[in-house]
């Protein structure tokens, strides 16, 4: 990185974690009793946060309802919702691009890189930036995309994916990253006190808002009818970013959109509130338009890259369009029972929890992230507390059904659709089906599976894992009425 | 070097979009917001300023902001004030309405200017400025919040870069709600290139949720909150 770090060019080479291995990462996960404890006091804390702003439970009901109804007319509107932001962000000098994927995103950064010839970037936090890799495909072109939110700076440091959209190092303790940050950088000795750690954090990256010639953020909302983008942070890094480089790039996902100025407020109260249980964040900074005529700072240039990455595909779905009203809060993740137990980094993915799990099949496909939409009990927390209203646990349902079914008729099949269909397990349903509508075949089945019973294997996959085998009763419920039927019309016929 | 041309993935997802008929739906109300606790006063007549200082100032310490009250003609002798305490001698200025009532109140600082672009004197920002002054636009009592609207008299990172932001707030401009407040000040449809709220100083909980001040921008936010409300003295 710079003279402050130990290492040269980029920091820790990065753990990649595959959503293919999701259960054997949650096994490992589940396994580590810090990684636990991190996870269990993180989501405490932050539900008792967010808890401590809804105590009315009303007023939240009828603010998430005005946020809910916002994103849906913004959605109905996306595409002349982007023209307009287009139009409105030409006027002002913004320079817009577009990426179906991630590929073109990185490519657009690289050749903004090679234009200014900049060998360094600063970041503000962006998950859309997790989305592409940014870091490390700039990485593979001598570029250094250094991250400088705090969480982020320090996962980035140990070569990690953040484990939490919010709060990127939530699965770290203090005692790890006293230690990280005097393996990584010079001249630093081990201290596990907080207030030292954030300001050598403060201390190392200072130079680099001074001196890195191009910033990049993400956006929390945009704002069709001015061209406006919105960005919402504690630290300051997000106006470091954007307002010193001379050159302000910034990525986001083509679903961000209102149309009016006025619509971000209701969205604002509910995002701060239901993330880390804030009224305000310390910092809301709309930016219009690049440096103007007069003016002393701000970036000269400023580029917006809107990303698809499969979001066209989730909109295009009537049933899958809400997935795309979040507004990346994490009150899903932090109240969901699975998350809390496993954390964020065994899903493999950049969005974790509930909100990954419906997310990441439309970018990434249904075939490697088929076992996320499983990982849930359906019990309703994260609908509960999403401040838009996403109904996850049914879109948890769809896509279980659409990794295993071909497409209904009237819906597209989405990328990886039927990916985890099983010929054995269909073929066991339509069995089981078949022995359901004939009743005479049926009772020959059961009378068979009595006889035997004894041969029941006792090892049956990943049932017997954690429960009893499955075998059939002596004697099952027809038989017993039946017998019960029989005794009590006995004394009758005696008479 | 030349820009990848990004126009067939314009056309491509627009295209995708666009070739689905979709439903317009109705303009959401906006009228439960406005009228809930979340957009207090934006409604109807505007809440009396006098009742606001109060919970403003309140708010504002709950984000560890310091709230110190002046008067309409002793307010520079407040900011000094503030800059002596903390030991803050290089002292950042912009060049708006403020400045003529400022300066002379900072005899003996090194008072510095903001009238270069921030180019010329990036470093010495960065490295040998205690503390940046700036106005206000507005105050937001319900969160103790601060409306900047910087330009060129105040450029933005002038309430950023310094370790210390000392922000001069009249009374008379404060709002109940968030939403009061851009409801009266209107900024569309010509926003301006940067419209900021600010509440507190810059800050963390990224460390086991422990928070911690001063992450990266300023360290300290004090706010001369000016009672210019009551009648002024002859």
């Amino acid at each position: 990185m710079t003279a402050a770090h130990t290492r040269a060019g980029a920091a820790a080479p990065m753990r990649f974690v595959d959503p293919r291995h999701f259960k054997a990462n949650s096994r490992e996960a589940v396994d580590d009793a810090q990684l636990r404890s991190s996870f269990r006091s993180a989501m405490d804390f932050l539900q008792a946060r967010r808890a401590s702003h809804f105590g009315d439970a009303a007023a939240f009901e009828a603010l998430r309802r005005v946020g809910e109804s916002i994103r849906r007319y913004s959605l109905a509107k996306l595409p002349e919702l982007l023209e307009q932001l287009e139009a409105r962000l030409v006027e002002r000098g913004v320079q817009v691009h577009w990426a179906q994927t991630p590929a073109q995103a990185n490519a657009i950064f690289l050749a903004l890189a090679r234009r200014h010839g900049a060998t360094r970037m600063v970041k503000g936090k962006s998950m859309v930036s997790e989305e592409i890799e940014l870091n490390h495909r700039m990485a593979e072109h001598g570029i250094e995309c250094l991250e400088t939110d705090m969480g982020e700076y320090i996962v980035q440091l140990a070569g990690e994916r953040p484990s939490h959209i919010i709060m990127p190092a939530i699965h770290k303790t203090r005692q790890q990253i006293g230690a990280l940050f005097a393996d990584e950088l010079r001249d630093t000795p081990y201290t596990d006190d907080v207030d030292t750690l954030i300001a050598i954090g403060r201390r190392v990256l200072r130079s680099e808002f001074r001196d890195a010639a191009i910033g990049v953020s993400g956006v929390n909302f945009m704002v069709a009818e001015t061209g406006t983008l919105v960005l919402v942070e504690n630290e300051g890094n997000g106006r470091m970013c954007t307002t010193v480089p001379d050159v302000h790039v910034a990525i986001t996902g083509i679903e961000k959109v209102v149309e009016r100025f006025e619509h971000v407020l209701p969205l604002f109260a509910l995002l701060t509130r239901s993330a880390t249980g804030q009224a305000v964040t310390t910092y809301f900074n709309a930016i219009t338009g690049p440096r103007r005529a007069g003016e002393l700072d701000g970036p000269s240039e400023v580029h917006l890259i809107l990303l698809d990455n499969g979001r066209s595909q989730a909109w295009r779905d009537d049933d899958f369009r809400p997935t795309l009203q979040c507004i990346r809060c994490g009150a899903c993740m932090n109240h969901c029972p699975v998350y809390a137990r496993i954390g964020g980094l065994a899903y493999g993915t950049t969005y974790p929890g509930p909100i990954g799990s419906i997310v990441s099949p439309h970018l990434l496909g249904l075939d490697p992230t088929r076992d996320l939409p499983t990982a849930s009990s359906l019990c309703g927390a994260c609908a509960e507390v999403c401040p838009v209203g996403i109904p996850i646990p049914d879109l948890l349902m769809q896509l279980r059904r659409a990794a295993k079914h071909d497409a209904a008729p009237g819906h597209a099949p989405l990328a990886g659709q039927a990916s985890a269909k099983d010929w054995r397990e269909a073929l066991a349903w339509r069995l089981w089906a078949w022995l359901n509508e004939h009743p005479a075949w049926y009772r020959l089945a059961v009378a068979l599976g009595r006889r035997l019973r004894a041969l029941t294997p006792p090892w049956q996959g990943g049932w017997t894992a954690h429960r009893k085998p499955l075998r059939l009763a002596a004697c099952g419920l027809r038989e017993r009425m039946r017998a019960a039927e029989r005794r009590e019309s006995a004394p009758a016929r005696v008479d | 070097m030349s820009l990848p041309d990004t126009r067939a993935a314009r056309s491509a997802i627009l295209g995708a979009l666009r070739d689905r008929v979709t439903m317009v739906l109705p303009s959401p109300d906006l009228a439960p917001y406005h009228g809930g606790p979340f957009g207090r006063g934006s409604t109807g007549a505007r809440v009396d300023c006098a009742s606001l200082v109060a919970p403003f100032e309140t708010a504002a310490r709950g984000w560890r902001a310091e709230v110190l009250h002046a008067r309409r003609d002793d307010w520079p002798q407040a900011v000094r004030a503030a800059l002596d305490a903390r030991g803050a001698t290089r002292v950042a200025v912009g060049t708006g309405a403020l400045q003529p009532l400022l300066a002379p109140a900072l005899p003996g600082l090194q008072v510095r200017r903001f009238e270069q672009p921030l180019s010329q004197w990036k470093a010495e920002l960065f490295d040998a400025v205690d503390a940046g002054i700036t106005g206000t636009l507005a105050g937001v009592a319900d969160t103790g919040t601060l409306l900047l609207r910087p330009g060129a008299d105040e450029p933005r990172t002038l309430s950023l870069v310094p370790p210390l932001h000392v922000a001069v707030l009249m009374a008379s401009t404060l709002y109940a709600s968030l939403a009061a407040a851009l409801r009266a000040l209107a900024p569309e449809p010509d926003m301006p290139t940067n419209l900021l709220l600010v509440s507190g100083p810059s800050k963390t909980a990224d460390i086991q949720q422990t928070l911690a001040y001063g992450a990266h921008g300023p360290k300290e936010l004090v706010i001369v909150l000016v009672d210019d409300l009551s009648e002024p003295q002859s």
